[in-house]
């Protein structure tokens, strides 16, 4: 973990800047109310002093990660668009549908003005004239936020044509998803805006040579734009003092499961989960062990509750075979049936996969009906097999991301719990690890 | 427009290629003769990458297994498409494609030319971990046509995909996510409900047997196939035609073969089975008295040639047919000309394509579209006036489609049409002016481009002339007046104009001026004015430098099969073979030396040997006057129904009673034929040997798919013999020698013979035998005698007749999407028949409140020449004031209604406006005519 002392805790003290300074602020969709709370004045500060290569070297030199969960350098991913004239988009990714993850919609209620500046700020720097924000149709509320702030913002000038009197002109529109999983990934999300199905479209060609309408195209997460302002405003150096050297900054851990205070906690990156867990989200209620943690949803490979002390950030997971992901860590405790929480996860996926490619339209049902056999207590011996069969048929062999999540609580509950699925197949003696016993305690 | 990439070399299984870079693995690999396996992969689609079935081996360094149809070979790059990891891998997803394919071949019409099937057997997929009970779907009918099986289906998204993006129809849809994913008619349960085509396009790409083509069970091993041209509308799609035992039973495309590279439409795909109706005369009949009696053909043969030695004094008209063979046309004329001795010689061109050939020759020197029906996929802006394309010529319809709706780069479309077509869905400008005014829109388009300086100075200074004159003419078409004229907001002309001006440039810091290419189609033509609606679009063209330049150019997409060959060919009363005016004795001694010289010696040689006649003959619309005045008394019909297709009914079918000797040749016994005083059955396209010129000049071949239905023959054999029978000796024996004639008479086909055309069609002007061919016109200069391009002033004309309070209505005749000509192929084919049974006019739902009509009313439309009853299709397409009729029903002629007014110069009557009034009619039957 880094020894930088986290300065933000997401509790909104005085001039901080966390991304949820503003979090206890009524009426922050108010523009006069956002700038009495400082919102743009990236946005100012850059039109007066930066360039827009400028604005972009600064988020390179900060080593903003994007935080969607992929974690790839948002400055560089600015720097592929062409620089050739012509129309581009910025497209934030306001799709929050992994389960646990619910930190982008409480960024957009309560700072929304903190968003569209980084939008204004993203476009600034890329030359680019119109941004969408996709944002699932359930979130209506922060959509409707949005559609005020946005609304107000134009109106003071800090969007639409020449933006505080400079002759840089930006539109922002909000796109109501209409629910489903798979708009959360980008290149479906961008069939979705186009009035397409929403289906992973084959990379190569990549979003930012033909993205949204065939254009070149940002896409980022809502936080990772979120960061933008305070990065451009503070500057790369101020960023990097926060998280650790290769993780900077703060990321939002949406924490959920067996806490005792589920929530959005803002904290550096590199937080271990330990101190994620037990002091922030106040512990496991009835103090019972933690079993298992799911750090990214339902998406990413589990941790076993042995290992507690991994440091959140973008590095660390991977040792561990697992991601940090969205950050939205849902906690199980040792009354979890580990199999029947995977089948639960395995339903979502089989229910969530868009059916275009073949190894996860047929896989995740086969690995459902499966799981399903397994559950019941109709589970035959070679079934273990074949669930680790199938899965390794999916991962990789698809177009995007949701066939590799979709066998990832598979693949990795069987790593750590395979006893558990042993002791429901008729046949199979139960076996018991000694450690996972210990640990039980 | 398409970049030429550098090549580079890559190794595909050890052995060294040179693609273009950036070419994908699974292309570079099938233009190298390596079939990749594939479900979902199509090169005119978007990239997909579903079927996980492409997957190929990547070596060096960041090699592994990836998608052959998503990666782009780069130069030094070695991939193997069938080491063991590939194999493997496509073994893997087809065991999740067997869980639940049916594996019902022995049922399924697609066993045999099923993708499925194939690689069962390829990759030896026999020990399915995945192992459940079948799911044994019904099978849905999706229309009378199409039916949808989903226990077959691999969810692909072809069908899907071609529907949206080639057709631009979106009728079918996937439905449902995941697992549960299945194919279904948009927003409902029929086709029906639907903008279907019925294309069949769906069906066609389908890698398995899940959409069918619902007429057809058989399978694929006992097919022969035979590659032709199709024989309905002018673009000329490659057909396979498919038969068994000498019985079509299926059309199809030929994956990227042909300017349609393997896509047809709903004529083209399902309207084959007139060929073997049995409505087919099988033998040739003669009349006596009321009732005809059959005869043999030496009979016929014999009683014609008795008969016709009368009719040698010019009192002789060949109605010539633009649906027959060049060859055919060829001997046509020459049977008219030289042994009939008379220039009263024409086609139904005069109905419809007159104007246009007389505007393009006058401005650019050549009767014929300047571009290629290739080019339509680069091409960058789009100005379809008066074009019903979607409909008449869809396959050049759907290449406009899928221009416009490139990603990221789309071509602009502009329609000027006042009804509704499928391209009007996806236009960035839809005009729609009131009939008879796009002359009068044209200019004011042009007018604007130039008050706004959008014109191409050094085009019109270096290639062009008459510019001064011209633009003084449109002194009178000031937007304001144009908008008043047409009922088009000037906004929306200036919005046009612009974009055509600047070939929809939508590119940032991009200074060169885009193409923007013209297409029309009768909606210009069958206008009192329809010489000058062609001039002002041509005049556009020139004014913005879009003539003579690839990608650009003005296009005719009217016209039958062989409309352009026909003309090519001579069947015209002022021009002979190659354009070649009548009265020009110089051309005429050239044709007379190898013509005159066979007229055979000895008894029957009786005949005079006497050069060509000098004069003009009568057009198509002068016969029932020259009939009426006894300056015609003889009239052969090849292959046309007058009496269902000329301005006046009435007038034609008086006409064809008072002539003294008709010969009809014909494949069924139409209206026109029932007044014949002999009928020829003669073979159908599927049935002989031949070429069609297509709209882009394109000379390709048709082919005997079956032999000529017993008693009947191809129209060539007939005259060669009618002619042998008059004395006049030709030596040939097959199609393929009539052409080397034609290319030793004709400049334009000098380079053409059957060898050079036997796979790939060629473009005229083709001039000599190593000439690649001429796929743009006057690229280095016009076909004038200058070398420039005119501009010729085009006067507005108002439509012959107007509306008045009796008679409120516009009708408007235009061909069916489901149906062609005056229907006699389609009506008696099951595919156009089952979508289109009965004739109907389409009447705007605010025309058919104020006259008290309902969907499906039986209506009396009257105009001031005659009333006819026909059911009434209340449907938005159409504008307020217009009503739109199909002429392919005997039981509704149009020609009772329509004008007899005619465009001046060439005769061409103006079905695009007659004035009607509309009423409910008792509900009673439709007597047949």
């Amino acid at each position: 973990m880094s020894d930088v002392t986290p300065q933000t805790t997401g509790a909104g003290q005085g001039d901080d800047w966390s991304l949820f300074r503003n979090r206890q602020v009524p009426q922050m969709v108010r523009l006069d109310v956002a700038l009495e709370h400082g919102a743009y004045q990236g946005l100012k500060k850059a039109l007066a002093e930066y360039t827009p290569e400028q604005v972009t070297q600064i988020v390179i030199d900060a080593s903003l990660l994007g935080r969607g969960g992929a974690g790839f350098p948002a400055g560089r991913k600015w720097s592929f668009i062409p620089k050739a004239p012509g129309q581009k988009y910025l497209t934030v990714n306001a799709d929050e549908s992994e389960p646990g993850t619910f930190s982008n919609r409480e960024l957009m209620e309560t700072d929304p003005h903190q968003l569209i500046e980084g939008i204004a700020l993203c476009c600034y720097a890329v030359g680019i004239s119109q941004a969408f924000i996709y944002i699932r149709g359930e979130y209506v509320y922060a959509a409707d936020q949005l559609d005020r702030a946005i609304a107000e913002a134009r109106a003071g000038g800090y969007l639409g044509p020449n933006i505080l009197g400079s002759d840089y002109s930006l539109e922002v529109f909000v796109f109501r998803g209409a629910g489903a999983y798979i708009c959360g990934e980008e290149s479906a999300l961008l069939e979705s805006i186009e009035g397409n199905r929403p289906m992973p479209r084959s990379r190569p060609p990549f979003p930012a040579v033909v993205g949204l309408y065939g254009r070149p195209t940002v896409i980022n997460n809502v936080e990772t734009i979120c960061n933008v302002p305070r990065i451009v405003f503070k500057g790369a150096d101020w960023y990097k003092t926060l998280g650790t050297p290769t993780s900077p900054g703060t990321k939002v851990y949406s924490i959920s499961g067996h806490v005792r205070r589920p929530g959005n906690y803002e904290l550096p990156l590199g937080t271990t989960l330990r101190e994620l867990i037990y002091e922030h989200a106040g512990g496991v209620p009835g103090d019972r062990a933690v079993k298992a943690v799911l750090p990214s949803g339902a998406a990413a490979p589990w941790i076993p509750g042995d290992q507690l002390d991994l440091p959140l950030d973008y590095d660390n997971p991977k040792k561990v075979g697992t991601i940090l992901g969205s950050a939205s860590v849902i906690v199980m405790d040792e009354t979890v049936s580990i199999p029947h929480a995977t089948l639960r996860l395995t339903e979502f996926f089989r229910h969530e996969s868009c059916g275009k490619c073949t190894p996860c339209r047929e896989g995740t049902m086969w690995l459902e009906k499966t799981m399903e056999r397994i559950c019941a207590g109709e589970g035959v011996p070679g079934d273990l097999d074949l669930l680790i069969d199938v899965c390794s048929k999916i991962n990789g062999r698809v177009l995007c991301a949701l066939g590799d999540f979709a066998v990832s609580p598979i693949q990795s509950s069987l790593k750590f719990f395979r006893h558990e699925y042993e002791a429901l197949i008729p046949g199979l003696a139960p076996v018991r690890e000694p450690e996972l016993v210990a640990a039980d305690k | 427009m398409p970049k030429t990439q550098p090549l580079i070399t890559c190794t595909i299984n050890g052995k060294q290629y040179q693609v273009p870079d950036g070419t994908l693995a699974i292309e570079a690999a099938r233009i190298n003769g390596i079939e990749i396996p594939n479900f979902c992969y199509e090169p005119s689609l978007r990239p997909w990458g579903s079927c996980r079935m492409c997957m190929i081996e990547v070596h060096g360094r960041r090699g592994g297994i990836v998608e052959g149809c998503s990666t782009p070979l780069k130069e030094g790059m070695e991939i193997s498409t069938h080491s063991p990891a590939c194999i493997q891998a496509r073994q893997d997803m087809m065991r999740f494609f067997l869980i639940d394919h049916a594996l019902d071949c022995p049922v399924c019409d697609k066993s045999g030319e099923c993708k499925m099937q194939d690689y069962t057997y390829e990759y030896n997929v026999y020990n399915n971990p995945f192992r459940r009970p079948k799911r044994a779907e019904e099978m849905r009918a999706y229309s009378p046509l199409i039916s949808y099986k989903l226990d077959r289906c691999v969810i692909c998204s072809q069908c899907v995909r071609v529907c949206d993006e080639i057709v631009g129809a979106t009728a079918i849809t996937m439905a449902e996510r995941g697992y549960s994913s299945e194919v279904v008619p948009a927003f409902g349960n029929s086709l029906a409900d639907t903008k279907c085509t019925h294309c069949g396009n769906c069906i066609a790409v389908c890698p398995v047997g899940a959409l069918l083509d619902r007429n057809y069970t058989d399978h694929e091993w006992k097919m022969d196939h035979t590659v032709t041209t199709c024989h309905y509308c002018a673009v000329g799609c490659q057909i396979d035609a498919r038969t068994i035992s000498g019985e079509l039973k299926r059309m199809d495309g030929i994956l990227y073969e042909g300017v349609n590279k393997g896509y047809l439409c709903v004529k083209g795909r399902w309207g084959y089975d007139y060929a073997q109706d049995p409505d087919r005369l099988k033998t040739p009949l003669i009349r006596r008295g009321d009732r005809f009696d059959p005869a043999s053909w030496d009979e016929a043969f014999g009683y014609i040639a008795m008969r016709l030695r009368d009719y040698r004094d010019g009192s002789f008209f060949g109605a010539g047919s633009t649906k027959v063979t060049n060859e055919e046309a060829y001997l046509f004329q020459l049977f008219t000309r030289v042994v009939m001795g008379t220039n009263n010689l024409d086609t139904k061109t005069r109905y419809s394509q007159a104007p246009w050939q007389r505007a393009l020759t006058q401005s650019f020197g050549l009767p014929a579209s300047t571009n290629s029906i290739d080019e339509i996929r680069d091409m960058k802006c789009f100005l379809v006036v008066g074009a019903n394309m979607p409909e008449t010529h869809a396959i050049a319809s759907y290449w406009v489609n899928i221009a416009v709706r490139t990603h990221g780069d789309p071509a602009g479309l502009i329609v000027i049409d006042p009804h509704w077509n499928l391209l009007c869905d996806v236009a960035n400008v839809w005009l729609k002016p009131k009939p008879g005014t796009d002359g009068a829109l044209l200019n004011g388009m042009a007018r604007y481009i130039l008050d706004e300086g959008l014109a191409h100075q050094s085009f019109i200074e270096g290639r062009t002339e008459g510019f001064d004159g011209w633009r003084a003419s449109l002194d009178d078409y000031g937007l304001e007046r144009v908008a008043e004229i047409t009922g088009v907001p000037a906004e929306e002309i200036a919005k046009a104009a612009r974009l055509y001006a600047s070939g929809h440039n939508h590119r940032q810091g991009q200074t060169e001026w885009g193409p923007a290419a013209a297409f029309f189609g009768n909606g210009l033509t069958q206008h009192i004015g329809g010489v000058d609606n062609v001039l002002a679009l041509n005049n556009l063209a020139l004014v913005t430098g879009n003539v003579g330049r690839e990608y650009a150019g003005v296009n005719t997409y009217v016209g039958d099969n062989n409309t352009q060959g026909a003309s090519d060919m001579g069947v015209m009363p002022n021009a002979l073979p190659g354009y070649a005016p009548v009265d020009d004795a110089e051309a005429r001694a050239r044709f007379e030396e190898l013509w005159l010289s066979r007229w055979a010696p000895g008894p029957r040689g009786a005949a005079p040997i006497r050069p060509l006649p000098s004069e003009a003959g009568y057009t198509l619309t002068e016969l029932p006057h020259a009939i009426e005045s006894r300056k015609v008394r003889a009239l052969w019909v090849q292959g046309e129904d007058l009496i269902d297709s000329a301005p006046n009914q009435a007038r034609m079918e008086r006409a064809l009673e008072g002539v003294e000797f008709l010969v009809v040749q014909d494949l069924f016994l139409t209206p026109t034929a029932q007044l014949a005083d002999v009928v020829l059955p003669s073979s159908s396209g599927f049935e002989k040997d031949g070429t069609y010129t297509n709209l882009d000049r394109r000379v390709q071949r048709v082919r005997r798919a079956i032999p000529p239905i017993a008693g009947s023959r191809p129209d060539w054999q007939i005259l060669v013999e009618m002619m042998r029978r008059l004395g006049y000796e030709l030596p040939f024996r097959h199609p393929s020698q009539i052409m080397d004639e034609i290319a030793q008479l004709v400049p334009d086909y000098a380079g053409i013979g059957y060898r050079r055309i036997d796979t790939n069609g060629l473009q005229w002007p083709v001039p000599a035998a190593d000439h690649p061919g001429t796929p743009t016109l006057h690229l280095d200069g016009f076909a004038t005698p200058s070398g420039k391009a005119r501009f010729i002033p085009a006067r507005h004309t108002p439509a012959a007749e107007g509306t008045d309070a009796e008679f409120p209505l516009i009708l408007q005749v235009m061909a069916s999407l489901n149906h062609w000509d005056t229907g006699e192929r389609t009506r008696r084919s099951t595919g156009p028949m089952a979508l289109e049974p009965e004739p109907a006019i389409d009447i705007h739902p605010d025309d058919a409140a104020r006259a008290g009509v309902r969907d499906g009313d039986l209506v009396e439309i009257t105009s001031r020449r005659g009333a006819v009853r026909v059911r009434a299709h209340v449907a938005e397409a159409t504008s307020a004031g217009l009503i739109r009729m199909r002429p392919h029903f005997p039981q509704a002629p149009f020609n009772r209604l329509t004008s007899e007014a005619f465009e001046p110069h060439t005769g061409t009557p103006e079905f695009k406006f007659a004035a009607v009034r509309v009423a409910r009619a008792e509900p009673v039957e439709i007597a047949a005519d």
